[in-house]
């Protein structure tokens, strides 16, 4: 992935470009055990309900939808697999970084006979991660979504200021936000740009958990 | 003269001094004042001019509602022009200077128009548009430039920064009086998420500067110590926010409500945004947004000293400044007298009460009777004598009492701007004479249901026991809405009913004034719109009140009409012989204050004005030197110029590279999408023009694809990437739309067919690699066979190429043999080196778009955007090769056998040759004898592609002509842009290599 | 600025993640039909002042196309449905009625 921010911005909350991570885009029947079947076997994950995600249990117990990670969060990483609602028939799949191709292959492979599409989209997007207790109110600048009520678990695609893209949290007090590589630049300034110190609203929004 | 009083002030913190600057004067006030209060307490009234007749003003009123003391504030990129002086907090350091004035506020040149105002009546503008044009180029537009306007627009960038934020509440409550305090109170307790928020510096509103003259308890309390109780509350519940100076400014449809807060108007030295926009959804709003008070129209009402007395008192109460030293009280109604009282009890002289009614034996007036006053019944002002400011003012009796200060009311106006946003109706009350809401007929919401509920002074009920009990109904009414429980009525505050005699409506005194009287009476200040002007709108025809308001300009000021709204309407309907309902009011439209350009922009300036596309090459094209050019929201290369070299010498050897050896384009942006399913096949079928189904696996087919009216949208090549999967490229501006046209016929036509799609443009970088020695450059990279019978001409491989995964589609845009390269995005770079690296024996270079283009035009390759423009069907274009006979539908198919489409008449493709080998304009038409029904030249034909070709060394075309293919060789003559015609003949677009033999080497 | 439900995702979306698509419920003409039947399926179409079915995509969202029922004088939306279906819901068209006193949309 390209480097749309050298090193981490530190706002009033934090903004820093992701690890990069595989992403698989899977198309089919979310209802149908074999979809079931196959993104337990490749993700270790189950089918999110619609507006949710949920994540593989971790040998070292930082995922397992576990919001105990605040350390994980403030050093980028131990983020592990992650199956994200995209729309009544799209998930996402989010796995280790470089194994985007492998996973979209074994996905295929499972869902063999059975009418789907997974395809690997590593590449296509930059990711982002906003975190801090005002990482929410960088977001509700720039987009639309009830972004106070998220809370982890919760995933949404949405407008970006003037871009689609997707924002989730799979943990407490950390906003993961994607989009398009090409607007990854953008991006990076915008989220910096709401972030920037003075620009504290001062809302107090608990999470509606 | 007005000054500072010793004591009082309950917003000033005497201890604190503030020095500021006024028209380069500095001077000094105290923390907690407006510009206009330290004005006023350092003695100064004058603070600007009108706009028409550059008379010299000072403030009417003490809050949003101000026509008169607008200001230029700051300096450089923080300069704003008509900034009102009364709701601007002082901060050290501020600079303010007048406007609309020259040489300087106190002798004016422009005030020459006020000699001229009968040659300046309503409607001059508009008349000055009926009279011979001549005159208003030569004669107006100078002079009305000249005088005309207020201040001065900012130089340069702005050094602030703004933003907007998107808030989702359940409950809004705009206005932090006591009755949305009393609002918010209840829906906090009862657990609904609250916004609340209040346009000024201090909660409580009108009634905390009343009660410190009138001594009004809420719930036994002082009214203060009930608001700072009350907000004590509500700043502690988590599920209410607060904010002061924050404006609900709009309310739109279905609870969206756009709230404008000025986060450091009041201290410019943070660091922080200035400004910031509120996108606010609420599923309820309160309009607590409380009353205005009216001037009253009489003779010299615009002199500097006349006041509103509601801001006379607030003045007073709030700030600690006496506007004058012997204060005239004019009125209709009760309130003024509470004015009259505050002034006496702070020591200012009150000469006497003037009250338009009769029989006032009761109430207000018998009180202040009681208390000394000298109150005057059925009395009116007949003028107001002074040059720069108010000495005195004589009666309609002839008595003349001198006096420096007139503090009038007129009556109160609930503000139902945001109620009125969205359709919520009006009510006319009679006996106050003002329009209000009708709860009955509120604003709708998404369901059908109320969207807003009044509460206070903004209902109408004025005293401060009514507005206590209407936010609480207005608290319960939501709560209903929101699906609450309603609120006990037990927890609503109360206050002691008062004894209040009806107002009487006097719209202009003396009632029965004369035409010169009439002439000096203002009701619109800023505009200079006087009761005469509106009067002669209704003799000369503009009765509805929509065209008065637009040919006197009342209400179009910055105050947008806030003073002189329902004062104009009054005048308007005695001169119709009316009654005001009938009349009605102009249309309440968002904002409600001014607002400024940059909260409404946010964040996007600058490098965030609009989202720049990127491919992953980008950095390498940039060291390279390319020029750009914009293509949808991406940025292409346009040419890669060198050293010394032009642009267009860039171009034409970029093209000369590619005929003659090899070049590289990244070709990235092109849309790359997935088809994939047992229906693909049939569904791309229908998708382009041609048979794709028929397609075989590892091969290319280039395909159109037309929207349902038969026009070309898109084109681009498709490749089987398996038995039910295929990669349908798109043009650069394609990928999304074509996504979004597969993805919306999947959902709502063929929902039944298994078939999905996923836009994969983004994933990966690709390389054309065009010229003779491609297939050399590449093969030295190793890895994959392009041998020309392993990789044949259309078709595709997939494999390593050097170390980089890799797809290879044979396909060419430019005539050459050529390959186009996809390996994953992040990978773009290196290959992009690797290329360039490995074609350095051959001279490689990068190729830009224009190259790209002229490398199509002269094989006579279309491109969507230039051969098309939404009216062009593919049999235009000679593309009939590329429409399925076989198939018995396709997207477009039944309206490309409309007659019109069908027609023989429709210009059709041809490549264009001048005689002289000039370049040809874009856009150029083929002119024909005769005209058009317009009186137009007819045409013949257009040029839709223009270039100059440096293989074939001038200029090549290609254009659509009526009957093009069947006039080879025939000459016709085309318009030149600069002027004359140019010979051209008709030829066969490929101008080149017409065999196709080097795209298959 | 509308705030639509969107029926795929349950999200109530604001007007700007939303994408309008026109009527609702056009039964497309094919290469056998009239002259006139396609004219008017291309581009005849009714403008109520009044209950309005209409088309929208969730294009910032979930993608989805989907139909909501509108008044096109007040805004008032009667619900939204999926677009997978050729005519409004029986229960929706029962509520429409309800509302406007037998009105029919």
């Amino acid at each position: 992935m390209s480097e749309f921010l050298s090193r981490p911005y530190e706002g009033f909350a934090r903004v820093e470009q992701s690890a990069p991570r595989a992403m698989v885009s899977l198309r089919g029947d979310l209802g149908s055990q074999a979809m079931a079947a196959a993104v337990s076997e490749v993700s270790g994950c189950a089918i999110p309900e619609p507006l949710r995600l949920t994540q593989a249990a971790q040998d070292d117990d930082r995922g397992g939808g576990q919001t105990s990670g605040q350390s994980g969060a403030q050093h980028g990483g131990q983020y592990g697999a992650a199956c994200l609602w995209m729309s009544p028939d799209e998930l996402l799949l989010l796995g280790p970084a470089g194994t985007g191709p492998e996973l979209a292959a074994r996905l295929t492979e499972a869902l063999a006979g059975q009418h789907h599409l997974a395809v690997d989209v590593s590449e296509a997007r930059a990711l982002f991660r906003v975190s801090g207790p005002a990482a929410r109110e960088v977001m509700m600048k720039i987009t639309p979504a009830d972004v106070a009520r998220m809370g982890p678990g919760d995933a949404r695609r949405t407008r970006l200021a003037q871009i689609a893209g997707a924002l989730w949290m799979e943990r407490e007090a950390a906003i993961e936000v994607a989009c398009f590589r090409s607007v990854g630049a953008y991006v990076a300034e915008l989220l910096t740009t709401a972030a920037r110190s003075g620009g504290e609203v001062g809302l107090l929004h608990p999470a509606a958990t | 003269m007005s000054y500072r009083l010793e004591q009082g002030g309950l917003r000033i913190d005497r201890s604190r001094r503030i020095g500021f600057s006024f028209d380069g004067r500095g001077t000094e006030g105290f923390a907690g004042d407006t510009l206009a209060s330290a004005l006023l307490g350092t003695g100064r009234r004058v603070m600007g001019r009108s706009f028409k007749y550059h008379r010299p003003r000072g403030p009417v009123t003490c809050g949003a509602d101000e026509p008169n003391a607008l200001v230029n504030l700051g300096q450089g990129g923080r300069a704003e022009p008509n900034q009102r002086a009364t709701v601007t907090e002082l901060f050290e350091g501020l600079t303010a200077t007048s406007q609309n004035r020259w040489p300087s506020l106190a002798f004016d040149v422009g005030a020459i128009n006020a000699r001229l105002s009968r040659f300046l009546p309503a409607g001059f503008y508009y008349k000055t548009f009926l009279w011979p044009r001549s005159f208003w180029k030569h004669v107006y537009e100078p002079v009305i430039r000249a005088s005309a306007g207020l201040g001065r627009p900012p130089e340069g960038p702005d050094a602030d920064r703004y933003e907007h934020l998107n808030v989702h509440a359940d409950l809004l409550v705009a206005g932090g009086g006591v009755a949305g305090l009393q609002a918010a109170l209840m829906a906090g307790r009862a657990g609904v998420s609250v916004l609340l928020v209040e346009e000024t510096a201090h909660w409580g509103g009108r009634a905390v500067i009343d009660a410190a003259t009138d001594g009004a308890r809420i719930d036994g309390q002082p009214v203060a110590d009930w608001v700072a109780a009350a907000v004590a509350e509500l700043g502690s519940m988590a599920n209410v926010t607060m904010r002061l100076r924050t404006v609900a400014a709009g309310l739109y449809d279905h609870g969206f409500a756009l709230a404008w807060e000025r986060v450091t108007d009041h201290r410019p030295w943070d660091d922080a945004p200035r400004h910031r926009l509120w996108r606010i959804r609420a599923r309820h709003v309160v309009t607590a947004t409380g009353a205005l008070e009216r001037p009253i129209a009489f003779p010299g009402n615009d002199l500097p000293g006349v006041m509103l007395a509601g801001a006379v008192r607030e003045y007073l109460t709030g700030y600690g400044v006496a506007v004058g030293r012997e204060v005239v009280v004019v009125t209709n109604n009760d309130d003024a007298y509470r004015t009259a009282h505050a002034l006496k009890a702070a020591g200012v002289r009150v000469p006497a009460i003037l009250d338009v009614r009769s029989g006032v034996a009761s109430g207000a007036p018998a009180a202040a009777r009681e208390a000394g006053f000298r109150v005057l019944e059925r009395s009116a002002i007949a003028k107001v004598t002074g040059g720069s400011s108010v000495e005195a003012v004589t009666l309609t009796s002839g008595e003349t009492i001198i006096c420096d200060a007139v503090a009038m009311s007129g009556g109160y106006s609930p503000v139902v701007h945001l109620w009125s946003h969205t359709g919520g109706k009006l009510l006319w009350d009679e006996t106050q004479a003002h329009f209000r809401p009708d709860p009955d007929r509120a604003p709708l919401a998404a369901d059908g249901g109320a969207a807003a509920t009044a509460a206070g002074a903004a209902t109408g009920g004025l005293t401060l026991a009514e507005t206590l009990a209407s936010g609480g109904q207005a608290a319960q009414a939501a709560l209903t809405r929101l699906g609450h429980a309603e609120a006990d009525a037990a927890t609503i505050a109360t206050a002691e009913p008062e004894d209040v005699l009806p107002m009487k409506p006097v719209w202009m005194m003396p009632a029965e004034a004369t035409a010169a009287q009439r002439q000096k009476m203002w009701l619109d200040y800023q505009n200079d719109v006087k009761v005469s002007d509106v009067q002669l709108a209704q003799r000369e025809g503009y009765e509805s009140v929509e065209h008065a308001k637009r040919y006197t300009t009342l209400g179009m000021a910055t105050d947008q009409g806030k003073l002189s709204n329902i004062n104009g309407l009054a005048i308007l309907a005695q001169a119709k012989g009316e009654a005001i309902p009938q009349v009605g009011t102009t249309t309440f439209r968002p904002p409600y204050v001014p607002i400024s350009m940059g909260s409404i922009a946010g964040e996007a300036r600058g490098g965030l004005f609009q989202p720049i596309r990127r491919t992953p090459m980008h950095a390498l094209h940039d060291e390279a030197g390319a020029v750009w050019e914009p293509v949808g929201h991406w940025r292409r290369p346009f040419a890669y110029p060198q050293k010394g070299e032009t642009r267009d010498e860039a171009v034409q050897r970029e093209i000369a590279q590619v005929r003659g050896r090899v070049a590289m384009l990244d070709a990235s942006t092109l849309g790359k999408i997935v088809v994939k399913g047992p229906d693909a096949g049939r569904f791309l079928d229908m998708i382009y023009t041609n048979m794709m189904s028929t397609l075989k696996v590892g091969r290319c087919r280039y395909g159109l694809i037309c929207s349902e009216n038969g026009f070309l949208i898109d084109d681009g090549v498709v490749a089987r990437l398996g038995e039910d999967e295929f990669l349908c490229h798109t043009t650069t501006g394609g990928a999304d739309r074509i996504h979004g046209h597969m993805e919306e016929w999947l959902q709502t036509e063929w929902w039944d067919w298994q078939v999905y799609t996923a836009n994969v443009t983004e994933q990966w970088a690709q390389v054309a690699v065009a010229g003779p020695k491609a297939r050399e450059v590449l093969e030295s990279l190793g890895g994959l066979d392009l041998a020309r019978d392993t990789l044949p001409f259309m078709s595709w491989t997939e494999g390593r190429l050097g170390d980089i995964p890799a797809r290879v589609f044979r396909i060419s845009f430019s005539g050459e043999l050529s390959y186009e390269i996809a390996v994953p995005a992040s990978r773009g770079p290196e290959l992009w080196r690797a290329l360039r690296r490995a074609g350095k024996p051959h001279g490689i270079v990068p190729y830009g778009t224009e190259a790209m283009h002229i490398l199509r035009a002269e094989k006579g390759f279309v491109m969507i955007g230039d051969e098309t423009d939404g009216t062009v069907i593919p049999q235009d274009l000679g593309l009939d090769w590329a429409i399925s006979k076989k198939k018995d539908d396709y997207i477009g198919k039944r309206a490309q056998m409309r007659p019109h489409m069908a027609d023989p008449e429709r210009w059709k493709l041809v490549g264009l040759e001048t005689l002289d080998g000039s370049v040809l304009s874009h856009a150029a038409l083929a002119l024909e004898d005769g005209q058009n029904a317009l009186g137009q030249r007819r045409t013949q034909g257009r040029v839709t592609s223009t270039y100059r070709s440096p293989t074939l060394n001038r200029g090549i075309a290609m254009g659509l002509v009526r009957h093009g293919p069947d006039r080879m060789g025939e000459v016709l003559e085309f318009s030149r842009v600069t002027g004359g015609t140019v010979q051209v003949r008709i030829v066969d677009p490929v101008l080149y290599d017409k065999e196709g033999k080097r795209q298959d080497v | 600025m509308l705030l639509l439900r969107c029926p795929y995702c349950g999200v109530d979306a604001d007007e700007t993640e939303l994408a309008p698509g026109g009527e609702a419920h056009l039964t497309r003409e094919g290469p056998n039909s009239s002259d006139a039947a396609f004219e008017a399926y291309v581009f005849l179409r009714r403008n109520p002042r009044g209950v309005h079915f209409e088309r929208w995509r969730h294009a910032y969202g979930c993608g989805k196309w989907f139909h909501a029922a509108r008044d096109t004088a007040t805004n008032q939306v009667f619900g939204t449905y999926t677009a997978q279906c050729s005519a409004p819901p029986q229960d929706l068209l029962d509520r429409i009625a309800d509302a406007t006193g037998g009105e029919r949309a």
